[in-house]
């Protein structure tokens, strides 16, 4: 085996064991965010009381959209 | 509340004003009130099925003959699930229906239609969205996968159905095997029909000098009205006991894989005793980017397989030659939610189209919003009558 392919085979290694390393983190980030969110689940649970609030929000948008899109220029 | 609260607060609906109030306490005092909404519901149900039974007597078939349609069943669900809000409500007064007469073959696709009119909840959440582009293309996936789903399970299931009828079969087989295993086991020890049939029998009394079709409908409207209450008040007070609880399960389920969102998809569904509850809690999780779509769709599933608990909690109440009947609706529900997921989620392709179809109605949903709006009115209301009108002209 030369020595190239040795040093590259040594660099691949390492390259992978890096990359598994920061996927790990990621994995640990994401799952992180994920928990904090779901302590706020309180508040989620809270916004369903306010769907109707959603609609009427929404239907000015809806309005305006079609407005612009079918509205005399 | 503190009555600063109440004077500055805008002015509720009575059901929501009772529900705020209820929802405080202690805890102990919560459970006391979900017992005696509970024995309402069971009581509702009950006066449902009575009520149906007097107003229609021998006739039940021939009162839902228009049922019968292959598509009629599927959007009397799907419209009346859409209207209240909830499967439950609706799978609850469905089997107090049979309960009173109406052939458990016409309850079927009235069932499957009680799933795609869920999913109006969810949608409706993620309109919060809207001002914000991407958070909104989240989250209005996130909410339409469960439609896409949902309707991938009645274009399976329906026609499989309408043809060898295998849901009723299975439910059929079931509910004998349940309902003749209690006879066998526990033979007189059915404490649900000395506690629910006095104020039934109350009812009926008190109506009795009224035509029998007048006193049924009062019967039949006098119990819709306090399933939804009924359902509307526990759902409150489970979600203010419960939403401990609902944390835990999530914090055990993240990254643990599908299986482990559709377990805890159903049990948080089962804590809150609403589909639309769980369904609708993915919404922002999903929007603010936090979880990813793939991640929050078992836990949808979840939710159709945990929502099946009241309809059997509600069967429960029906005692005589009908309960077999009842139960048999309320696991043919149970049957078809967990054959849904079993056999779509098993299937590579299956699995994808809901994912596909959330992501490319969103993609077009943000650009265009008119689109949105489109997609509610007609998939919850304009679509189900056209089909209704096609079947029929179809069908000669």
């Amino acid at each position: 085996m030369s020595a190239k392919r040795r040093e590259l085979e040594q660099k691949i290694g390492e390259m992978e064991a890096a990359l598994a390393q920061l996927k790990l983190q990621l994995n640990q980030a994401v799952a992180e965010e994920q928990h904090e969110s779901i302590d706020h689940l309180d508040d989620h649970l809270q916004e369903m009381d306010h769907k109707w609030e959603n609609i009427r929000d929404f239907w000015p948008i809806v309005v305006q959209e079609f407005r612009d899109r079918f509205g005399k220029k | 509340m503190s009555k600063e609260t109440v004077l500055t607060a805008p002015a509720p609906d009575l059901v929501d004003s009772r529900v705020a109030e209820l929802a405080q306490g202690p805890t102990w005092l919560k459970w006391i009130q979900i017992a005696g909404l509970v024995y309402l519901l069971l009581v509702a149900v009950s006066l449902i099925g009575g009520g149906f039974k007097l107003a229609a007597g021998d006739h039940a078939r021939e009162l839902f003959a228009f049922a019968s349609n292959p598509v009629a069943g599927l959007v009397v669900g799907t419209v009346a699930t859409a209207l209240i809000q909830s499967s439950s409500t609706v799978t609850s007064i469905i089997v107090g229906l049979v309960a009173g007469g109406l052939p458990v073959g016409i309850a079927i696709p009235m069932v499957m239609g009680a799933n795609i009119g869920t999913t109006i909840t969810n949608t409706i959440v993620s309109l919060g969205h809207v001002r914000r582009g991407e958070e909104f293309r989240r989250a209005f996936s996130a909410a339409t996968i469960h439609d896409f789903f949902n309707i991938l399970c009645v274009l399976i299931f329906r026609p499989l159905e309408f043809m060898f009828g295998i849901l009723e079969r299975l439910g059929g087989w079931a509910s004998s095997y349940l309902v003749g295993a209690e006879s066998l086991s526990m033979k007189g020890l059915n404490f649900i029909k000395p506690i629910v049939k006095p104020p039934v029998e109350f009812i009926k009394t008190t109506l009795a000098g009224l035509p029998v079709e007048i006193s049924g409908g009062i019967m039949i409207a006098l119990g819709v009205l306090v399933i939804f209450v009924v359902i509307t008040f526990i759902g409150k007070l489970l979600k203010s006991i419960m939403v401990g609880r609902a944390k835990q399960i999530l914090h055990s389920a993240v990254g643990h894989g599908p299986l482990s969102g559709i377990a805890s998809g159903t049990v948080v569904t089962v804590l809150v005793q609403s589909s639309s509850t769980t369904t609708s809690l993915v919404v922002p999780l999903a929007g603010s980017g936090v979880f990813s779509l793939r991640q929050v769709y078992p836990f949808t599933l979840g939710a159709n397989i945990g929502t099946c608990i009241t309809a059997l909690l509600a069967a429960t109440a029906i005692t005589g030659p009908n309960a077999v009947f009842a139960l048999q609706i309320a696991l043919v529900h149970l049957f078809y939610n967990v054959l849904g997921v079993v056999v779509i989620y098993s299937v590579p392709f299956l699995r994808e189209l809901p994912i596909k179809g959330a992501l490319k109605l969103a993609d077009v949903a943000v650009g265009n919003k008119l689109v949105a709006l489109a997609y509610i009115g007609g998939m919850f209301f304009l679509v189900p009558f056209l089909l209704i009108g096609l079947s029929n002209w179809m069908l000669g």
